[in-house]
């Protein structure tokens, strides 16, 4: 199975080679794409079955053994936010075809760009060399910036600038950080590293921790956490919603995910003061984030907001470094993931319904849609946190871990976000929902295969609730796997590849 | 069995699920199918709690999440048992009630739905054997009484008031779920049976003030004690049926149900006395004057709602038996009572068309009928004999006096100030008399208010719910052992943990409780006597701040605050950002490189430096400081873009030119090329740009800023000398060793590019197409918008 290993990377590329290749209308370029993720769903299923039991499959490129070449590592982690990142992108591409977005539609180098993102995504997810993680953080960008400007209006245009600029400063950074790494160690690949970290002797402590909070830096940037996400909240709201989506609910994660394999591989030993800076960025995020969502009217403004913050409860979790940390931010990753998808994708419809984005303008969606409005409300029940939701084992699994690890500050400040999630979340509610609709329009209501792609996500929430104890076994697994360093470099430097 | 314990909350959860799309049924149909259904599942809850009336338990765990500790466990006990008969009694009063009072052309399904959704969600609280689980429901409460009180959503006071209402108890649900967590980490389970049996244990655990503090306030805020009692008269802007339901027998009393849940664990500490039975006696006395200053009916029977729920949280935290014994019969009266007044209400409102009493008075001469029924659950509620209402009244007045405290821990309380507490409960039976007069004289007595309808009385399937629930109030009274007795026998040996013989009597001869009675009776009708001219009227504002308008202003200077601090760091300027990333990074790494390296925080300095640096002549270093540090000030000083781009572009030749001296060709080609393709490209962008540039800064900011910059690449510089100064082994030599065998090339150089890391190739290949396509995208969508 392992040489199969890099089918995720390829599939896209091809695909998108094929889109370029063909042209044609929207429409073909539209079915190519989800007949393709579809395919690659199912691909990554079959490579789900087998890394469920622990294996780890490696797949060395161009068969030259680690350390000398490239390899890429899929385990429980990997398969995790692969399989997300294929169902994110299958909802969001359904959602697209039942009521296509007119930029969209106008300007279909979208199908390709799309599929050059997950390539980068998934590059990222299954890489196990530290400048190839560089070399797909690049794909992402680029990709990212022809979506995030897709439409080019000058709103999109000065927020794409800042975006493409302060990633460029982040790449920087990545890449110094990499080079400090490689000029101590003289490796790249990551299983390496985690074997020559720690046999650095004390004089090289000092830089050593320049590199690791270089990088703790870089990813936290991609992540999105304050005081590091200036970026985010102009950038997301402007592209069309099925693009912010996308963005909201998989592209930030990019950066928790490299976070959580850096730090579990490279800087394994000596990641304590690492883990203190990554929490207090998470407690930070966590509180700061969700005011600023508190601030906004926009409805996909406040949205992005919300990510800052819910990104911090990710980090905090991650940042204990104890199995259950990690498996409640695992848990939290995979349902926050698809409840802001969703949330995205509705309010992407309720602005199309109530012709506004602003939740001045905005009301009585409630009325006009009811279905819409139910699909809303059971997602921000699940992003606020509150029963009987993902949401609330999200917060819960995360909390009951921190308080294990005795972190009550951190653990009080999830609880006050939580509240102050709510409390703007109800806010969209009460103000675009509720109410009496704008007389001014009288728009259709939105067409059946909107409700079902979004529905499918909430149905997805509530599902992971009910049957939350399969998911937490599994994240466990993982979180397990993950912090168990040796197994993942035994694995990478299993007999095979050429000598 | 296990699983009939399961369908309890289920059975209406599912019907809730159905609801909304069965509009079909109309007005008639839909409630009768509710009724139908809350009836199944209290025949079903009857023949499960069995065993409970004899006072054991009925407990099921089914699986849910293991792992997480949180199962669906059930417990049915005599106190789960009273609350079930609440709940779908009243429950089942409230459909009929509704199905009479909401106009065919509401959305009756949706209404229907949040009732059923909260009926559940109230089930399964009360039957939760695990306080994880408990806490579930306990959201879900929320949650579905925010839908049902903003139900008028039209109405912005709906909106606020739900808004409201769910901003609170979620604070409260929140803080109830970490008090949970706390104490379910400290005692290692979840489960409340196994809690309940290992009490003294938790008492003593160093965590129990924190968990209990926390848990408190979770019950506070849903029971609307003080200070947050103020969501619950917000909360009447709901429809009356959810009025009836939310504050008479369910939502609100979902708090005081936690408190006699967890009685038996914490109620003989200290804690608990002082900050229960406090709290329970300011809300008392608060909500008893706050239901003396509003003229809105509904708004006099929010605030009397608050002052009976203080009045029995007060009697839970006592800690003694009677005082138990107390609450939990009063919890059954103040249900029966406060529902028929509540349904009363809206009888008068629909009736009258207002429920302000500057327009009601005199309407026992159109509501002949109403007017007797709301006299006895406002006699009940007064505590007047022989109703039920006088009986838990006359056991709360012997709870509060010292002799029946003397064993608990409110015995220092009572030996110091023995008259302090039956002081306190017969001020609030003064209050509750005060305002119970005001209510029926006011509503049904004086002159005729001028009524925005011709008042008649009520259809008889709208009053009949009324009429149950007066005749239960007198029942009770006069036939108590027969009716109530067994069950609150058991509801309260269920929360006091031990079995409790009640003997439940109209006259329990002359003794102080008497006494107290008479005196609150009577002060109570001379306090109305004396503020009588200004019944219809409010009482003028009062001074300082009522708790709600603490909300609001925290609310807003909350918001303002956010709105300030957001526009502070989210400025839109990549000034700001590049020095916020860039700053933190020095700080972090610098912070971190000076620890590890400082022998006194027990790092280790760097080792002197071993390598030996690649010499260079002399010209060639001051040509290429000269070179930098002059493109730099042509950066830094020239306000247009080409000399820049220039000055860099050179910058770049002169990296070109070391690797030409470190004999590396390939590397000059490449450098050289990318150069001036970059500078010709950007000089072509820029032609079509605007030739002016930047504004003039500031000199200081430019100083700062040069500083700033300054400092960055001295320390990257710093950074990159101490590495190549250090020894440095790398995997470099496997590829210089297998370059040509293993991969047939001689450049290693080159198959590191197309072999070794190929893969790093393609990517870096892909980049380049894929920025290919976003430009075209740009200039496809910048030529058909202009």
């Amino acid at each position: 199975m392992a040489e199969w290993a890099i089918v995720p990377v390829l599939w896209p590329l091809l695909t998108a080679i094929v889109l370029i290749m063909q042209g044609g209308t929207p429409g073909r370029q539209r079915t190519i794409s989800i007949l393709s993720l579809l395919g690659l769903i199912a691909f990554e299923l079959v490579l789900a079955a087998s890394v469920t039991d622990g294996s780890i499959l490696v797949h060395r490129a161009g068969n030259w053994r680690a350390p000398y070449g490239i390899v890429l590592v899929i385990d429980r982690l990997a398969i995790i936010m692969l399989l997300l990142a294929g169902v994110t992108a299958l909802a969001i591409l359904s959602y697209d075809a039942a009521d296509p977005d007119p930029v969209i539609e106008r300007l279909p180098f979208f199908f390709p760009l799309f599929q050059f993102l997950m390539m980068g995504l998934n590059g990222a997810f299954i890489t196990g060399d530290l400048f190839n993680l560089f070399v797909f953080f690049e794909v992402l960008l680029i990709s990212s910036y022809g979506l995030v400007t897709l439409g080019a209006t000058a709103r999109q245009l000065r927020a794409g600038l800042q975006f493409m600029v302060l990633n460029l400063v982040n790449s920087a950074l990545f890449l110094f950080g990499v080079g400090v790494l490689y000029g101590l160690t003289g490796t790249l690949n990551m299983a390496d590293l985690a074997q020559k970290v720690p046999l650095l002797p004390p004089s090289d402590t000092a830089l050593m921790q320049v590199a690791m909070m270089t990088l703790l830096i870089v990813f936290a940037g991609k992540a999105a956490l304050l005081p590091l996400a200036f970026w985010l909240p102009d950038t997301y709201p402007t592209p069309p919603p099925a693009i912010s989506a996308m963005f909201g609910g998989i592209a930030t994660k990019v950066g928790v995910y490299a976070i959580l394999r850096v730090f579990t591989t490279v800087f394994a030993d000596v990641r304590a003061p690492g883990a203190e800076v990554l929490m207090a960025l998470g407690i930070v995020s966590m509180l700061i984030g969700v005011l600023g969502a508190v601030a906004q009217t926009e409805l996909r403004r406040l949205l992005s907001f919300h990510i800052v913050s819910q990104i911090g409860y990710l980090a905090f979790g991650i940042g204990l470094f104890t199995i259950s940390g990690v498996a409640g931010a695992l848990f939290y990753l995979v349902h926050y993931t698809i409840v802001k998808c969703a949330l995205f994708l509705v309010s992407g419809a309720a602005e199309r319904l109530g012709g506004s984005a602003d939740l001045k303008k905005l009301g009585g969606i409630a009325h006009l849609s009811p279905a819409l409005a139910a699909l809303f409300f059971v997602a921000a029940v699940s992003l606020a946190g509150l029963p009987p939701t993902s949401g609330f084992f999200s917060k819960f699994l995360v909390a009951s871990a921190g308080i294990e690890a005795g972190r009550y500050f951190g653990v009080t400040i999830c609880f006050v976000a939580g509240i102050l999630t709510l409390f703007s979340m109800m806010k969209i509610w009460t103000m675009g929902f509720w109410g009496d609709p704008p007389a001014t329009t009288a728009p259709a209501p939105p067409r059946r295969g909107v409700l079902l792609a979004t529905g499918l996500l909430v149905s997805f929430s509530v599902t992971l609730a009910v049957g939350a104890e399969p998911l937490y076994q599994f994240t466990t697994a993982t979180a397990a796997q993950v912090l168990d360093t040796a197994g993942y470099v035994e694995a990478v430097f299993a007999p095979g590849g050429r000598p | 069995m296990r699983l009939s314990l399961l369908v309890i909350p289920i059975l209406p959860m599912i019907l809730a699920g159905l609801l909304p799309s069965a509009g079909r049924l109309g007005h008639r149909g839909l409630p009768l199918v509710c009724g139908a259904v809350a009836s199944v599942t209290l025949l079903l809850a009857l023949r499960v709690a069995a065993p409970a009336f004899s006072g054991h338990a009925v407990t099921a765990t089914i699986p849910w999440a293991p792992a997480t500790g949180l199962n669906l466990t059930f417990l049915v006990d005599g106190l789960s048992l009273l609350f079930l008969l609440l709940i779908l009694g009243i429950g089942l009063l409230v459909i009929a009630f509704a199905r009479f009072y909401l106009s065919p052309d509401e959305n009756l399904p949706r209404f229907y739905a949040s009732l059923m959704l909260f009926m559940a969600a109230m089930l399964g609280v009360v039957t939760a054997g695990n306080l994880l689980l408990l806490v579930v429901f306990w959201e879900l409460t929320s949650i579905s009484s925010f839908l049902l009180i903003g139900f008028w959503d039209r109405d912005p006071a709906a909106r606020s008031g739900a808004y409201q209402s769910l901003i609170v108890t979620g604070i409260g649900g929140l803080a109830l779920l970490a008090g949970v967590l706390v104490l379910g980490g400290a005692a290692g389970t979840f489960d409340i049976v196994a809690l309940a049996a290992r009490g003294a244990e938790i008492r003593a655990l160093p965590e129990m003030p924190v968990a209990l503090g926390l848990i408190l306030v979770g019950a506070f805020t849903k029971s609307a004690q003080v200070p947050f009692h103020f969501w619950l008269p917000s909360a009447m802007a709901a429809p009356t049926p959810v009025s009836a339901y939310l504050h008479s027998a369910t939502m609100v009393k979902a708090g005081i149900f936690l408190l006699a849940r967890l009685w038996t664990i914490f109620a003989a500490t200290e804690l608990w006395f002082y900050a229960v039975t406090g709290f329970g006696a300011a809300t008392m006395l608060v909500g008893g004057w706050g239901a003396l200053r509003h003229t809105d009916l509904k708004r006099l029977l929010a605030y009397s709602t608050i002052s009976q729920l203080g009045l029995i949280t007060m009697l839970y935290g006592l800690g003694t038996r009677e005082a138990a014994l107390a609450a939990t019969f009063h919890i059954l009266n103040h249900a029966s009572f406060k529902a028929a007044l509540f349904m009363s209400a809206g009888i008068i409102d629909h009736e009258a068309g207002t429920r302000d009493f500057a327009q009601l008075g005199g309407l026992r001469r159109h509501l002949p009928r109403m007017t007797i029924l709301v006299g006895i659950a406002a006699a009940s509620m007064a505590g007047i004999p022989p109703l039920n209402g006088f009986m838990s009244k006359e056991l709360f007045y012997e709870a509060t006096l010292p002799a029946h405290m003397a064993d608990s821990i409110g015995a220092s309380l009572g030996a110091s100030w023995p008259w302090l507490l039956p002081v306190v409960a017969v001020l609030g039976s003064t209050l509750t008399m005060a305002y119970c007069l005001r209510l029926v004289i006011g509503t049904f007595f004086g002159p005729e208010g001028p009524y925005p309808q011709h008042p008649h009385e009520p259809p008889a399937g709208m009053r009949a719910p009324v009429e149950l629930l007066a005749t239960f109030c007198v029942a009770v009274g006069f036939l108590p052992g027969l009716i109530a007795e067994p069950l609150i026998a058991t509801a309260t040996s269920a929360v006091v943990g031990a079995h409790v013989h009640p003997h439940l009597a109209l006259w329990h001869g002359l003794n102080p409780a008497l006494l107290m009675t008479l005196i609150g009776l009577s002060a109570g009708a001379a306090l109305y006597a004396a503020r009588r001219g200004s019944a219809r009227r409010a009482l003028p504002p009062r001074l300082g701040r009522t708790a709600g308008e603490l909300y609001d202003v925290a609310i807003h200077g909350m918001m303002d605050s956010a709105r300030a601090l957001t526009s502070r760091y989210q400025t839109g300027r990549l000034r700001t950002y590049i020095l916020t990333i860039l700053g933190l990074l020095l700080v972090l790494a610098g912070w971190h490189a000076w620890h590890a390296s400082w022998p006194g925080a027990g790092g280790a300095a760097p080792l002197p430096a071993r390598m030996p640096m690649t010499a260079v002549p002399r010209g060639a270093m001051v040509i290429t400081v000269l070179t930098i540090a002059g493109a730099a000030s042509v950066c830094a000083l020239y306000r247009h873009r080409w000399p820049s781009i220039l000055a860099l572009g050179l910058v770049g030749a002169l990296v070109a030119i070391y690797f030409a001296w470190m004999s590396a060709p390939d590397l000059v080609l490449t450098q050289l090329l990318v150069e001036s393709v970059t500078t010709i490209l950007v000089v072509l962008v820029l032609y079509f740009l605007p030739r002016k540039t930047r504004d003039r800064e500031p000199r200081l900011r430019l100083i700062l800023d040069g500083a700033f910059a300054l400092l960055v690449g001295v320390s990257a510089s710093a950074v990159i000398y101490a590495i190549l100064r250090r020894p440095f082994e790398s995997i470099s030599s496997y590829h210089i060793a297998n370059s040509l065998e293993g991969a047939g090339g001689g450049n290693v150089v080159n198959v590191i590019l197309v072999d070794f890391r190929g893969y790093d190739t393609l990517g870096e290949i892909t980049v380049l197409s894929i920025a290919a396509i976003g430009v075209l995208a740009l200039v496809q969508a910048g030529r058909r918008t202009t």
